[in-house]
């Protein structure tokens, strides 16, 4: 047993030196780097049967200031009353009828996915915020620096019914201060789908159309 | 059982358990955020460690699986290896268990996992423990045939 035992500390140390070189090695690089011990995936990221119920549209709260939840097209979205986050079901999730709603009332999106991801396609307009890369506090802390916590912002991820980027993205921002959170549920495959017209390839987020 | 301890089965063993894990590390250490979200999808870990277990884990693979392929250390990569198929074989019995679909993320990347319904990957997570109990046997027959080191001290 003594030489297995030599042979398998060898390779632990092995395991230890090249890991921790390969990860400092990329550390200026978000799409490949891992803090070393990260918390975000902690009690904000635990399922919640409640929040993969997607709300009826009749639901969906009104950001604009109409107390009947019905959207108003009228009002600007930075006049918007602070929308209530339901703390049993965590973050909304919307369906795309009211995804395109905000859309049109120029609500900002944020694209959980991954960089290269984004970079071959995403809503236009949408900031990459992945959940999953080295930068994402940073460019969370930039958001709020530009925008107004009580506003509201559409986040989504490849598919936001399952995959859990879109939550995670979501759990960062709230607890930076963000309210009016929402998930979009259909995610780019569905809007990919419904809004050929209104995709953007490449770093930049890109100009909505009629912007 | 004199066939288990054939030197040449024990080469083609090492051969297919170290070609294995060689395989299952590079997408791992080739992206590390995206074996970090298939760590968290297992939903096992608490969130403190998911990030240490995505940046070590895939090295581990690495240097047990070059152990076993090339003979330097080959009962030490066994042993590690042993230990991962039961570590994989735990967590996957424990998922299926509670109705939790999770990717395994040992031969493929989370995006290509998440390409399957529940019902697809609940059959691939049964596929995964029988493959994982496969490797497991072969890390025994290393075990098993790979002389110890009292034994050539005492022959």
């Amino acid at each position: 047993m003594g030489k297995s035992f030599l042979q398998l500390v060898v390779i632990l140390a092995l395991v230890g030196a090249a890991g921790t070189a390969w990860n400092l090695l990329h550390r200026g690089d978000p799409e490949k780097y891992l803090a070393w011990s990260d918390p975000r995936y902690g009690p904000n990221a635990t399922l919640n049967p409640d929040s993969e119920k997607i709300a009826p549209t009749e639901a969906v709260p009104s950001f604009k200031g109409d107390v009947k939840g019905e959207p108003s097209a009228a009002a600007p979205s930075s006049s918007a009353a602070p929308p209530a986050v339901k703390p049993s079901s965590e973050f909304q999730l919307i369906p795309l009828v009211d995804a395109l709603k905000e859309y049109e009332a120029e609500t900002l999106f944020i694209d959980a996915r991954r960089t290269r991801d984004y970079e071959a396609g995403h809503i236009t307009g949408a900031l990459s915020m992945s959940a999953w890369e080295a930068d994402l506090d940073d460019k969370v802390n930039k958001l709020a620096e530009e925008h107004v916590f009580e506003e509201p912002i559409v986040v989504y991820c490849s598919n936001s019914k399952e995959c859990e980027d879109s939550k995670l993205v979501c759990g960062r921002l709230k607890a930076r201060g963000f309210t009016g959170l929402m998930i979009y549920a259909g995610g780019f495959p569905e809007w990919s789908k419904e809004k050929k017209e209104s995709i953007t390839t490449g770093k930049e987020p890109g100009k909505r159309v009629g912007k | 059982m004199s066939w288990l301890r054939n030197p040449w089965l024990t080469l083609g063993t090492s051969v297919v358990l170290g070609g294995t894990f060689l395989w299952f590390c590079y997408h791992k250490i080739a992206d590390p955020p995206d074996f970090a979200k298939v760590v968290f999808n297992y939903k096992i870990l608490p969130g403190e460690l998911i990030n240490l277990c995505a940046i070590y884990l895939p090295w581990l693979e690495l240097f047990a699986g070059l152990a076993v392929f090339t003979g330097l250390g080959r009962r030490g990569g066994a042993l590690a290896l042993g230990f991962l198929c039961l570590l994989f074989i735990g967590a996957l019995s424990f998922n299926l268990y509670r109705g939790h679909p999770t990717i395994c993320g040992c031969s493929s990347t989370f995006a290509e996992g998440q390409t399957l319904t529940t019902a697809q990957k609940f059959s691939q997570m049964w596929q995964d423990i029988w493959r994982d109990i496969g490797l497991f046997l072969l890390a025994l027959q290393i075990l098993y045939a790979s002389p110890r080191a009292e034994n050539l001290n005492g022959a």
